[in-house]
């Protein structure tokens, strides 16, 4: 089971496992559809094993055209909440050099059970209810740098993670912040992402709690993608 | 080349025919035939050892008629088709496309000329002396087709699908091969030269057709952009790693030129100069029987004329001399007697009369038979 801070990070984050959706792709004229398929040691999630320890696999179908894109995503692998599966729609453009990107996600998890305060009484359950648990992100880079903002707009109380980010060739260093409402401060939770392409498909990732942990474990992550139908 | 180690005698030209001269080529020397004319009759030609004579591929064909020709060991004639020119090669797109654009494709390489066809060389020879001659009518080989022309590289992606390197421009074709020229070589061997026998040790043609020129090399097709990671959900986070456009495909490689034909080669002694001797010799054998003819059809007729004239004498003889038994006989019976033995003799006289018209008949036949005989005789025919 997920510790209770893991929990209220989630519920208070309305489960802000978001994209930042800066990936759009998309034609001038055509609908581009794309889809893949991933396979991961762990479900790792803002620094959080959500698995603990099992592996996972996800999927993705998206459509997109004109820098509008829509489409789901889904998972196995979150131990608490069961099979997850995500819809989201979002635009993305590019203005001077400097790309801006915005997109809502609405968070599905049709087998949980909503424990909100842990008090052992399921709650009305808004994990498996259409626009239950959903996230606006907005997304700014440029020069490699991206920040990126993840708000909840429906599903619970106020919480934003915040991300800061570069990449350059093969790699890309992440620092994630947690900004939990309620000023317990194992919701200011920050960790670093160090992630490695070996190629177009296997990607290697630690993972590292540093401020405000909620666990001091180095996480490894080894994660196979594989693009459908190109 | 160097001309001056060229003789030229009686150098007068008209359009296409040359008319009478000598052409000589100096031992390891070279000459080059004009290119105007196709045409060229020669009181005598000398190749002399290692000589080269170079006839010029755009004559397309040549007729040499030597009266005398005199050539030396080494000796070639080079009557080979030229090669096709090379097709250029298709540009390069260079640089990178801007963002979000796939590269341009290479142009295509050009295609190969072809080669040209060997010359066609006709030559009647009257050889006096022949050491080795060796005559090249191949084909030109075919031009090399061009390379393609790499594709551009593609242009970077953000909010895009990433874009595709240009396509690699095609290799053009190679060109074909020339077909061997057509090689004719009439010869009349003669007595000086003492060769016997065919000549095919001596006379080495080769009409190959030219080989296809190589197609040429297709472009390599332009660089895909470089992946990046990007943010977006994943299971390791929220970086996720995105191919980048994928690399133009190659251009495809031009095709190999088709190989030349083989010219016809003919080399074989003149059959017309060997007619007009054959011919020479059956005029002089005529002239001989008709003379010969001739010569008993007079002994004959000599012979015949004395014979009958010896006779007729005789004839006249005997009638004198019965007359002049006649006049002096006196009695009856000797009348009778005499008269029976005129007509004895007058009956012989007439079998010997028709005996010599038997026998003239038999000359005015023998006569005739060997007039006939003579003018069955075939005679010459008339030398071209």
């Amino acid at each position: 089971m997920l510790s209770k801070k893991t929990k209220m990070l989630r519920l208070s984050a309305l489960s802000l496992a978001v994209a930042g959706a800066m990936s759009v792709s998309h034609t001038a004229n055509a609908v581009d559809v794309s889809a893949s398929v991933g396979v991961a040691n762990m479900y790792l999630w803002r620094g959080i094993d959500l698995g603990q320890g099992d592996a996972a696999v996800s999927g993705d179908l998206r459509a997109s055209a004109g820098g509008f894109y829509g489409g789901v995503w889904g998972s196995s692998g979150d131990a608490g909440w069961g099979t997850e599966y995500d819809l989201y729609v979002g635009y993305g453009a590019e203005f001077g050099g400097v790309t801006v990107d915005i997109s809502a996600w609405n968070y599905m998890y049709p087998s949980s059970s909503f424990d909100a305060d842990d008090d052992g009484v399921e709650d009305p359950n808004i994990l498996d209810d259409f626009g239950g648990l959903s996230d606006a992100v907005l997304s700014i880079g440029f020069m490699g740098f991206t920040a990126s903002v993840y708000d909840n707009i429906a599903g619970g109380s106020g919480y934003e993670y915040y991300t800061l980010s570069y990449s350059y060739d093969a790699f890309s260093v992440l620092v994630g912040k947690h900004d939990n409402v309620t000023g317990d401060d194992t919701d200011q939770m920050v960790h670093v992402n160090l992630s490695y392409a070996y190629n177009d498909n296997l990607s290697f990732t630690f993972s590292q709690q540093v401020d405000q942990e909620i666990d001091d474990d180095l996480k490894f992550v080894v994660s196979y993608s594989l693009p459908l139908g190109d | 080349m160097n001309k001056w180690a060229v003789s030229w005698l009686a150098l007068v030209a008209s359009t296409s025919l040359q008319a009478a001269t000598n052409l000589h080529i100096k031992s390891g020397e070279t000459h080059t035939l004009d290119g105007k004319q196709t045409e060229w009759v020669l009181d005598e030609l000398v190749l002399e050892d290692n000589a080269t004579l170079v006839i010029p591929a755009a004559l397309g064909q040549v007729q040499i008629d030597a009266v005398r020709a005199v050539i030396g060991s080494g000796a070639r004639i080079l009557a080979a088709g030229e090669a096709g020119a090379a097709g250029k090669a298709g540009a390069t797109s260079e640089g990178v496309a801007e963002k979000c654009v796939d590269g341009t494709a290479g142009k295509h390489g050009e295609h190969g000329a072809a080669g040209g066809d060997g010359v066609a060389v006709n030559l009647t020879l009257r050889i006096a002396k022949l050491g080795s001659l060796q005559i090249d009518a191949q084909g030109g080989v075919g031009g090399d087709g061009g390379a393609g022309g790499k594709g551009q590289d593609a242009g970077e992606f953000d909010t895009c699908d990433a874009p595709r390197g240009g396509e690699g421009g095609r290799g053009g074709d190679g060109g074909d091969g020339g077909n061997g020229g057509h090689v004719r070589v009439f010869y009349t061997l003669l007595p000086e030269s003492g060769i016997t026998g065919s000549l095919g040790d001596r006379i080495k043609v080769d009409a190959t057709g030219g080989e296809g020129g190589n197609g040429g090399e297709g472009g390599k097709g332009g660089e895909g952009g470089p992946g990046k990671f990007v943010t977006m959900k994943t299971l390791s986070g929220n970086k996720k790693w995105v191919a980048g456009g994928k690399p133009g495909a190659n251009g495809a490689n031009g095709k190999i030129g088709r190989d030349g034909g083989k010219g016809q080669v003919l080399v074989q002694q003149d059959l017309r100069s060997r007619m007009d001797e054959l011919a020479q010799q059956q005029t002089a054998q005529a002239q001989a029987i008709s003379s010969q003819v001739a010569a008993q059809l007079a002994e004959g007729q000599a012979a015949s004329q004395a014979s009958v004239q010896q006779s007729v004498q005789a004839l006249n003889q005997e009638v004198d001399a019965l007359k002049l038994t006649l006049a002096g006989a006196a009695t009856q019976t000797m009348v009778q007697q005499q008269g029976s033995d005129l007509a004895a003799r007058t009956s012989k006289l007439e079998q010997t009369l028709e005996t010599i018209l038997k026998r003239l008949e038999a000359v005015e036949k023998q006569l005739d038979n060997l007039t006939r005989k003579s003018a069955a005789t075939p005679s010459a025919p008339a030398a071209p």
